[in-house]
């Protein structure tokens, strides 16, 4: 096990090597730049020439790649240009952190607490009511975009029922568990929506398969009861595959916060990158993207790791 | 014959696809003695294994059991409520299914699959059904059984996963034992061994036994009387001996022409020319009509009837008993 996760993140680093190159090419081919929006209205070619120098921005490219990699292997991700001047990423990040994984995580519990039961009802009751209008919630789940969901809740709780927590902002939760949690509802219900309603579909799908195997039958024959079968041979064994998606999906959620956070108002990694993409932050863009890619890989890892407690066919590293 | 433990009286069991009705048991009657092997021969699509799961009342959508009784030790399970049958499945009939490896969950042990059957009928403490377990699996002639009822399906080899799907079966010591093809995914050796170990047990419990093979060869050894069918019906009946040495019915003189003599000396092995026929369009007259060498006007026209032409015999055929044409 040991040598597997080993063997796992040697893997990883030419993936972050290739997602660095992109994060990098992507970053600097757009147009516009930090200086221009630092300077505003006041463009003058001698002190944008001086903060380019400044900023390390007149060197080739290949070399600012290799500075900023190089900074980076020693834990230096820079410092911010235009979002907050001066201020160094990793204490940006950090600060912000504990807010989109707070979202992303209660997003999750949240999706998961309504999909799995749907998942397992539905299949369970395959193409009576409860199923159909269980596949058609889902399928409006799936549709409706997160961006526009959070602005229709806002409208909603916030505008029309104007109920505090229904306007967006975020409360931290040294200011009361309580508030903190109400806050997070509407984000996480218009984030979470389009996760529970692929988890949900993945579950119903893997269930029906299950039931459709011989050891179901197995289980029939010996005359076991029917609630057992489902705990133990159907649900047990469908949530194999459906972990694999959970998995999958945690990107899908770090990625979906970015709008859920600006939608909201949320002071999370996810605003700070959207900010810095519209101020031509280039470090702060590049840490956090990067940032991101680190937080996928080790989920995925951890993700190829509860296979193991799952299903007893795979065991990592030692053969048998 | 000992006293009747299955009596199973014009089953019907049909299938209702969205292509048509198959007719996959059609009106079948069969009885089975206390302690006694019977053998169900036939090829994929007859009917067998759909007898089976109807005397075990799995038959699943769109599959519909439309007539007839099975009396098992004189009580209609078709009258059975589906609780009153769950108390049945797994401690008076158990079945052994096919493929080991896909019959077994494969995220539970060994030894939780058999004691979660034995907790369901019997009761017993968690220790004494992990102890029970241990026994089972030695009964069966697995190896180190305290080890091994500690592992999971894959861990065991083809002919271990049969033994402990038989340890299963046999936890609550069933009265009847169906085997559905029980050694088709394993090797002759295996086989062998698989057949020893159940008649010993069938010796040892006092079980009758209602083995579905296609193997004509097997029936042989292992079974009292046979029972031929084809395309949903019973086509012949014999105790073993006699079928071997005097079948009446032409396809069951096709399936003894397939089976390599053991003195060798046959170039070619006999086929049955054609196929099976589609069981939702069932050719006019004899089933077995369309593929059959001596078939004459009447076959075409007219059904057989399943007729008993002497003691403990039973073949439908118009033509039974004359030579090959």
């Amino acid at each position: 096990m040991g040598i597997y996760i080993l063997k796992r993140l040697i893997l990883a680093i030419p993936t972050l090597l290739v997602a660095s190159v992109l994060i990098f090419s992507l970053v600097h081919l757009a147009p516009g730049g930090p200086i221009r929006v630092m300077l505003g209205d006041y463009q003058d070619p001698v002190l944008i020439e001086r903060l380019r120098h400044q900023l390390g921005l007149d060197l080739p490219l290949y070399q600012q790649y290799l500075r900023w990699v190089g900074n980076l292997l020693r834990g230096d991700l820079g410092f911010s240009i235009t979002v907050h001047r001066g201020a160094p990423v990793a204490q940006l990040i950090a600060q912000r952190i504990s807010v989109t994984l707070e979202l992303a995580t209660f997003s999750m519990v949240i999706a998961l607490l309504i999909a799995i039961p749907a998942g397992i009802i539905s299949a369970l009751r395959q193409n009576r009511l409860s199923d159909h209008i269980a596949r058609l919630v889902a399928l409006a789940g799936v549709s409706i975009p997160n961006f526009f969901l959070g602005i229709l809740l806002i409208l909603i709780f916030g505008v029309y029922l104007r109920q505090p927590w229904g306007a967006g902002g975020f409360v931290p939760i040294s200011r009361g568990l309580g508030k903190n949690l109400a806050h997070l509802v509407l984000p996480a219900i218009a984030l979470g929506t389009a996760y529970a309603a692929i988890i949900m579909r993945m579950m119903r799908s893997a269930m029906l398969d299950v039931m459709g195997q011989d050891y179901v039958r197995t289980a029939r024959a010996m005359g076991i009861a029917e609630g057992n079968i489902v705990r133990r041979d159907i649900v047990k064994n469908a949530l194999i595959p459906v972990v694999t998606v959970i998995g999958n999906s945690i990107g899908y959620l770090l990625g979906g916060s970015i709008v859920t956070e600006t939608v909201f108002r949320m002071p999370g990694v996810g605003n700070l990158v959207i900010n810095g993409i519209f101020r031509r932050d280039f470090p702060v863009i590049q840490a956090v993207v990067l940032f991101i890619v680190v937080l996928r890989i080790v989920i995925n890892l951890v993700v190829d790791l509860t296979y193991g407690v799952l299903d007893p066919r795979i065991r990592y590293g030692a053969a048998e | 014959m000992s006293e009747v433990l299955l009596s199973i009286e014009n089953l019907v069991t049909r299938f209702y696809t969205e292509l048509g009705v198959v007719r996959a048991v059609d009106g079948n009657s069969l009885q089975l003695g206390e302690q006694e092997s019977l053998g169900v021969v036939g090829e994929s699509g007859s009917g067998k294994t759909v007898t089976a799961l109807s005397v075990m009342r799995l038959i699943e959508n769109p599959g519909r059991i439309e007539g007839g009784r099975i009396l098992f030790r004189g009580e209609d399970l078709l009258r059975k409520t589906e609780r009153q049958m769950r108390a049945i499945r797994g401690k008076d009939i158990a079945m052994v299914f096919q493929d080991s490896l896909s019959s077994l969950n494969p995220t539970l042990t060994i030894g939780e699959q058999i004691c979660r059957v034995l907790k369901f009928h019997l009761g017993l403490s968690h220790r004494e059904r992990w102890q029970r377990a241990v026994e089972l699996l030695a009964q069966v002639g697995i190896p180190e059984p305290e080890r091994r009822v500690k592992h999971y399906p894959h861990q065991f080899s083809g002919g271990m996963r049969q033994r402990a799907l038989i340890a299963m079966a046999i936890s609550c010591s069933p009265q009847l034992l169906i085997l559905d093809e029980p050694t088709t995914a394993l090797d002759v050796t295996i086989e062998a061994q698989i057949f020893e170990l159940v008649e010993g047990l069938k010796q040892a419990f006092g079980m009758g036994t209602f083995l579905i093979t296609h193997d004509l060869s097997v029936v042989a050894t292992f079974c009292d009387r046979v029972v031929i069918m084809y395309a949903g019906k019973i086509v012949e009946e014999a105790p073993v001996t006699e079928l071997y040495d005097r079948p009446l019915h032409p396809y069951t003189r096709g399936l003894l022409g397939s089976i390599p003599p053991l003195e060798g000396g046959k170039d070619r092995l006999d086929s049955i020319p054609g196929e099976v026929p589609d069981l939702i369009n069932l050719p006019p007259g004899c089933n077995f009509s369309p593929r059959c060498q001596q078939a004459g006007e009447r076959c075409w026209r007219e059904e057989p009837p399943l007729e008993a032409p002497a003691p403990g015999r039973r073949v439908a055929c118009w033509k039974a008993g004359e030579p090959d044409g």
